[in-house]
């Protein structure tokens, strides 16, 4: 875990490309300032599972900050599509439930990490992505 | 012999000894006087004189030593003798002393005052008051002017040389001739008298009376009228008075004659009784015993008393028979049979004089009465017998040993065989089957034998119709029985209803028990039909449940039928009975000959000939139908269609109970989807309310954090947005409070809670209500969330401007009516809202009602009990 947020980290100064995907519009505002203010670029935003994977094949961030619980299909499911798009993608999935609330879904993902809403921030990020 | 003529006295001294004495005496007389004529020197023709004196005492004392043998004569045989004695005194007039002539011409006439002693005391003995005068004047007549006479009569008119007269005083012919000419005339004079009180006393006495007196007094007058005519001769002449003192004594002899006549004519009446008992014996003949008896006892006025029922006697016609009281003429003789008084006779107070007659009359008359009071008790006995058989309503037949019809008295359902035939005469193998005729002949066999009771059990078959009885056959002789037949057809049919109805209760009962058990429906099913057709004692029963569209699936079979009746088979309803209970919800019935389906055809080449069939009918529809199959062979039993109704009613109940629990289910089940439903709502709520705005808060902060020194201003902004963030999560909080309990409701109660539901409602809402200060708690929540819920529903669909809330508790249930002026259309089937509203009214025994016409509003009405038992508290499912 902290191997791959330090990953983050250190790419995230070197601006890298993040898309945001959560359907709640103050928690997407929370994560582009806390993201900008550590230094990476939020390429986008999405609110759904749909317009994330889209978003993803038209934008090409190296990064997703990927919300599990969304209205359409959940994080898993848009995770695998964007994988499947291009699997070099890193996707870091969030939630405001805990980790232990998905089991093994979250390694079975393909997802680099796993964070919960609560503990994001900027030092966090870096640790994570590294 | 009779009390009254017992009670008659007899003589004080004995019989014997009276006879044996007068005997005696009359032999000595009788002797002496023939001794005296015989050796007399006056007398003029001696062996005459002897002959007529020994006669005429003889006689008078032969009579009356006859009569002495008779009690009621004994006194007037005595003065019978004395008579016969008296007429001897005479003899001394022939005898050759002095003393002896001179006793027997003073004592010659005393034997008329004897003899008219004798005839005024007949037939007793006794005299009455002229009686005893007369007779002291006939005594002062022979006896003081015959010696005053005798004193003045030298005797010389008879014989020359006559001894002397030795009370001779004067020798004055003139003067005795005139005395003895008194004396003559006096007793001419009474012997006059002596005829009218004997000729009076014949006349006024009774008939028997009179047949008893008249030869006695008929012969006593001639003699005393001779007696007294000899008496005025004897002066004259002495051979005219000698000559009339013959004819007198002759004629006396009437008198002995006439009484022996009467007594013989006692032996004749004597001889009537016998016929009396010979017509007496011969009941035909009697015709009237009162009449017999009179016949027989001489008495034409004689009167029978018969007992009469309450004392007391009673005559031929009925009427109190009167008893004389101090009757000179008529006594009463109680007649008795073996000492029971059986009658009374009234009769002539003279038949007492002859008690033998009487006492042989009373003994047959006794005979006769306690024949007739057998004669009468035995018809008496023969008519309440009759009587007794008339109330039983059975047949009555004797029988002869050889099954021989004596006597029958049929009862109602056999008179018809009884004209039919004649059956007197006839043998019971001629008349009745064989196997029964053998049956009844073994039993008179035993009964006679035995003595004893024969009972005979037997199905007889009556107007096409078997009829069951019973006969007991009871010894009525040597070699005959009599048969009481009794029909039980009635009795044998009411113990097979009531067989048939403990068991039809029984099978309904084991029905029942299954029923409410947890037996599945199918199993009701099957375990009815076959039921049914067991009680019926049929051997195809179906039960159909109705599809739609004309078809039925086979739900329950008994029995064989064609290939597509099996179990779960769904079958096409053709015409027949299924089709008629479905059509008309009615029993109904159908003759396969009469039908022209396929199926019905099958049926018949199955030997089927018609089907009878109930509906099931549940919450008024008609769900099914139980029909019974009858072959060719097979009779319907009574009331089917009712008894099969019993049992479709308890399909009903069993498919009722099985919509009720599937019902139950289904509203539990929506229950637990609700409360889950609500869980999830309640998660997702709180997941992208309140804790979304706590995770932007908690990133915010720690953006602050990050900015607080660097950037200071930024810093301030973004705690700014974090505090509006905070103060809408507290307000999401508080609402998601808000929704999951009033907390007003818990604390103020049913009224508070709505009035606070209506002041935060979007549209107007008029409330009233009419509640007490509390209700129990399921009871408030459920009505307060039917009204959030219809309040919400108004918000969300109706479009309405304005509603109205009522509450009111009512009749021991609240009742809860929101009513909107919107849309309407609602249904309250599909909104899921509703249909958790209905779940919890439902398990609070609660009802609810929507009515929401298109375009006229919606009204949602809620109707719960208030004390609704076993209420559960039940998790708000809205």
């Amino acid at each position: 875990m902290n191997a791959e947020q330090s990953q983050l980290g250190e790419q995230a100064r070197n601006g890298r490309r993040v898309l945001v995907v959560d359907d709640h519009a103050s928690f997407r505002s929370c994560a582009r300032k806390l993201l900008e203010s550590e230094g990476y670029d939020v390429v986008g935003e999405a609110a759904d599972g749909s317009s994330a994977v889209a978003l993803a094949a038209e934008l090409e961030p190296e990064y997703v900050l990927l919300d599990i619980q969304l209205p359409d299909i959940d994080g898993f499911a848009v995770a695998e599509r964007m994988l499947a798009g291009d699997p070099r993608l890193q996707i870091l999935l969030v939630s405001s439930r805990d980790r232990s609330c998905y089991g093994t879904l979250v390694e079975q993902s393909g997802a680099i990490g796993f964070v919960t809403k609560g503990d994001l921030s900027g030092v966090d990020l870096e640790r994570l992505i590294g | 012999m009779s009390a009254a003529v017992r009670a008659r006295a007899g003589p004080a001294f004995g019989l014997r000894t009276t006879s044996a004495a007068l005997s005696l005496l009359t032999a000595a007389a009788t002797s002496g006087a023939v001794y005296v004529i015989s050796v007399s020197r006056i007398a003029p023709n001696p062996v005459l004189q002897s002959v007529l004196a020994a006669l005429v005492c003889l006689t008078f004392v032969g009579s009356g030593l006859a009569a002495l043998r008779l009690r009621p004569y004994a006194n007037f045989g005595l003065l019978l003798a004395a008579v016969g004695l008296a007429s001897l005194v005479s003899v001394l007039h022939e005898a050759n002393g002095a003393a002896a002539y001179t006793i027997g011409v003073l004592g010659s006439n005393v034997v008329f005052a004897v003899l008219v002693h004798a005839l005024l005391a007949y037939p007793s003995g006794r005299l009455g008051v002229i009686g005893r005068r007369v007779l002291v004047a006939a005594y002062v007549d022979v006896i003081v002017v015959q010696a005053l006479a005798v004193i003045f009569d030298p005797l010389t008119r008879y014989h020359t040389d006559h001894p002397r007269n030795l009370v001779l005083i004067d020798s004055q012919s003139a003067l005795a001739t005139g005395l003895y000419e008194l004396e003559a005339g006096i007793a001419m004079a009474l012997s006059l008298i002596v005829v009218v009180v004997l000729t009076r006393g014949s006349r006024v006495a009774t008939p028997a009376a009179r047949r008893q007196y008249r030869p006695v007094v008929i012969g006593g007058v001639v003699a005393l009228l001779l007696f007294s005519l000899g008496l005025v001769l004897a002066p004259l002449s002495s051979k005219a008075g000698l000559l009339g003192f013959g004819l007198a004594l002759l004629a006396a002899l009437a008198l002995p004659a006439a009484f022996l006549a009467t007594l013989v004519q006692g032996r004749l009446s004597r001889g009537a009784v016998g016929e009396l008992l010979l017509e007496l014996r011969d009941p035909a003949q009697t015709g009237d015993l009162e009449e017999a008896l009179r016949r027989a006892l001489g008495d034409p006025m004689l009167r029978l008393g018969r007992p009469a029922p309450d004392g007391g006697y009673v005559d031929g016609s009925g009427a109190p028979l009167e008893l004389p009281v101090r009757s000179k003429w008529e006594v009463a003789t109680e007649i008795r049979h073996q000492d029971e008084p059986v009658g009374m006779l009234v009769h002539d107070r003279s038949l007492r004089l002859r008690p033998e007659l009487l006492d042989a009359v009373n003994a047959a008359a006794g005979f006769a009465l306690a024949n007739e009071r057998a004669l009468l008790n035995v018809g008496l006995a023969e008519q309440q017998t009759r009587a007794l058989l008339d109330a039983v309503p059975d047949t009555i037949i004797r029988y002869a040993r050889d099954g021989t019809y004596l006597d029958a008295r049929p009862d109602a359902d056999t008179a018809h065989l009884f004209r039919q035939h004649e059956f007197t005469g006839e043998n019971i193998r001629d008349v009745v089957p064989d196997e029964l005729a053998r049956t009844f002949l073994a039993g008179i066999d035993r009964a006679l034998e035995s003595g004893s009771i024969q009972v005979i059990e037997y199905e007889l078959n009556i107007h096409d119709e078997a009829h069951w009885r019973e006969a007991r056959i009871v010894p009525s002789g040597a070699d005959e029985v009599v048969s009481i037949v009794r029909d039980f057809t009635e009795k044998r049919r009411a113990d097979a209803e009531l067989r048939r109805l403990a068991e039809e209760q029984a099978a309904l009962r084991r029905v029942a028990t299954f029923v409410a058990g947890d037996a599945q429906p199918e199993q009701v099913f099957q375990i009815v039909t076959e039921e049914v057709c067991r009680l019926l004692g049929l051997r195809t029963g179906v039960l159909h449940r109705f599809e739609n569209e004309g078809t039925s699936t086979i739900v329950g079979k008994f029995g064989g039928l064609t290939a597509q009746f099996e179990l779960g088979n769904v079958v096409a309803i053709e015409e027949g009975t299924a089709l008629q209970v479905l059509r008309t919800g009615a029993p109904a019935r159908s003759d396969y000959h009469k039908l022209t389906g396929e199926g019905a055809a099958a049926l018949r080449a199955l030997g089927f000939r018609g089907s009878v069939g109930v509906p099931i009918i549940v919450a008024g529809v008609t769900w099914g139908a139980l029909v019974v199959a009858l072959r060719q062979d097979e009779v319907l039993p009574s009331e089917t269609k009712h008894r099969l109704q019993a049992f479709a009613e308890l399909v009903a109940l069993a498919v009722a109970s099985a919509q009720a629990r599937e019902e139950l289910e289904a509203s539990r089940l929506r229950i637990v989807e609700a409360s889950d439903t609500e869980r999830r709502r309640l998660e997702r709520n709180l997941h992208d309310g309140a804790q979304q705005r706590l995770v932007a808060a908690s990133v915010g902060l720690r953006l602050a954090r990050a900015k607080l020194r660097t950037s200071p201003d930024e810093a301030e902004a973004v705690l700014e947005a974090l505090s509006e963030e905070l103060a809408e999560a507290l307000t999401e909080l508080r609402e998601l409070a808000q929704g999951l309990h009033p907390a007003v409701l818990t604390e103020r109660g049913l009224g508070p809670a709505l009035e606070v539901l209506a002041a935060r409602a979007p549209v107007d809402v008029e409330l009233g209500l009419d509640l007490p200060e509390r209700l129990p708690e399921p009871v408030e929540t459920a009505a307060y969330y039917t009204v959030s819920e219809a309040l919400a529903n108004i918000v969300k669909h109706a479009g309405a401007c304005s509603a109205a809330v009522r509450v009111e508790c009512e009749e021991g249930q609240i009742v809860v009516e929101i009513v909107d002026d919107g849309l309407g259309g609602a249904d309250a089937e599909r909104g899921s809202g509703l249909r958790g509203l209905r779940d919890r009214l439902d398990a609070l025994d609660g009802e609810l009602l929507v009515e929401s016409p298109p375009g006229r509003g919606t009204v949602v009405r809620a109707e719960l009990p208030v004390r609704a038992p076993n209420v559960a508290a039940v998790e708000p499912a809205v």
